[in-house]
């Protein structure tokens, strides 16, 4: 006999008639159709669902908020036309669970640097002001109006910023994405690692790469589902040896090889499809 | 990381961002990829990030150069064959990215 408690005596009393097909009244039959089905269903439903992040994600996290704070003060002390701080990637997806670094996006009010090289000088002084306040920082710097201008566009952005929390100013992340093949293409061209004898993390974030575009294609936005299609297709053996940098010879030539076999195919399924833009 | 390694990483990543700046001139695309995101991440850190971990001269930001020019043949070619463009411009724009991030 089954009881389950999301249903009541009474259903899953119908519930035990049925699955020992005996048969029954008109009035049963409805409470299977209309109580008992329709709740089973939503039972199916919650299964998909990662119940364990979740529960991490909604968690109130204490040491989250002081990590939070002094970035946003550090920050603060080091731009002087700051307009907002979006902090994304593994730290924001785990509550601060399981993370290296964290992401932060840096939004400028207006551009605060002439050439590239001195905005990435200041990022390297405020990452090594960070490190003496115990923190791993990435950070990427960008002026509001190229933001709006680029995010509907940018596969990157778009995948950073899937999940992200904004700890400062009031930038609205766009809803609107308008990608285009020929964005696709390009972003599959940095996943082309040339004639370098690329290193395990090269290659992994080659992979990586090559799959988020992959998940565009198919109108996909889910960094979940992007790490569990990295483990299911070259296995989470040889990932986890790419990433720490413990990947032998060998199995660097097979990621190398699966990389390259990787991206030819996603080239040819751009390339062949009949859509030249999407809206997501 | 060695400087012969440097050279060629920066060479690919600055042969890939000239590619898609004469591609997005020459194919009416409107938005600009002018800053490096994170794409260059593949090769580990981004490119000007990698550059400050040596002192540039003149030979140097040449074999960058020739690197770059490599890369953006090999792309230009292989992947967006019906682009067209001057060379004149792609070697504008390499010596101008070089100038922009290293």
């Amino acid at each position: 006999m089954i009881k389950l408690n999301l249903l009541t005596a009474n259903e899953n009393r119908v519930l035990n008639k049925k699955l020992n097909n005996q048969k029954l009244t008109q009035v049963e039959a409805n409470y299977l159709s209309r109580a008992i089905r329709p709740k089973l269903r939503k039972l199916e439903e919650l299964k998909q669902i990662d119940t364990h992040s979740l529960l991490q994600k909604i968690e109130y996290n204490q040491k989250g908020r002081a990590i939070e704070l002094k970035i946003k003060k550090l920050i603060k002390k080091s731009i002087g036309k700051l307009d907002s701080i979006i902090l994304y990637g593994s730290a924001i997806q785990t509550n601060y669970h399981s993370y290296n670094d964290v992401d932060a996006l840096i939004i400028t009010k207006t551009k605060i640097w002439n050439k590239e090289k001195e905005k990435y000088a200041l990022i390297k002084t405020i990452k090594e002001q960070a490190k003496d306040l115990d923190l791993i920082l990435d950070i990427q710097i960008m002026e509001r109006k190229i933001f709006y201008l680029e995010y509907p566009s940018s596969p990157d952005l778009i995948y950073q910023l899937k999940d992200c929390k904004i700890i400062y100013g009031n930038i609205q992340i766009p809803k609107k994405i308008n990608l285009s093949k020929l964005d696709l293409q390009m972003k599959l061209d940095w996943s082309d690692m040339g004639e370098i004898n690329p290193k395990g993390i090269e290659i992994y974030k080659a992979i990586r790469n090559a799959l988020l575009v992959r998940l565009l294609f198919n109108k996909i936005i889910d960094n979940q589902k992007l790490k569990q299609d990295l483990y299911d297709e070259a296995g989470k053996n040889l990932i986890d040896k790419l990433k720490n940098g413990n990947a032998s010879n060998t199995e660097r030539k097979i990621a190398l090889s699966y990389l390259n076999e990787l991206s030819k195919k996603i080239r040819e399924d751009i390339k062949g499809a009949s859509w030249e833009r999407v809206e997501l | 990381m060695g400087k012969s390694r440097t050279i060629r990483i920066l060479g690919n990543i600055v042969g890939n961002i000239v590619v898609h700046k004469i591609v997005i001139k020459h194919t009416n695309k409107p938005e600009s990829v002018s800053h490096m995101t994170k794409e260059v991440g593949v090769y580990g850190e981004n490119a000007s990030e990698i550059a400050q971990e040596f002192n540039w001269n003149d030979e140097d930001k040449l074999k960058i150069h020739m690197e770059a020019l490599k890369k953006f043949n090999h792309n230009m070619e292989q992947y967006y064959s019906d682009v067209v463009f001057s060379e004149k411009e792609a070697l504008i724009s390499i010596d101008e990215t070089i100038d922009e991030f290293i």
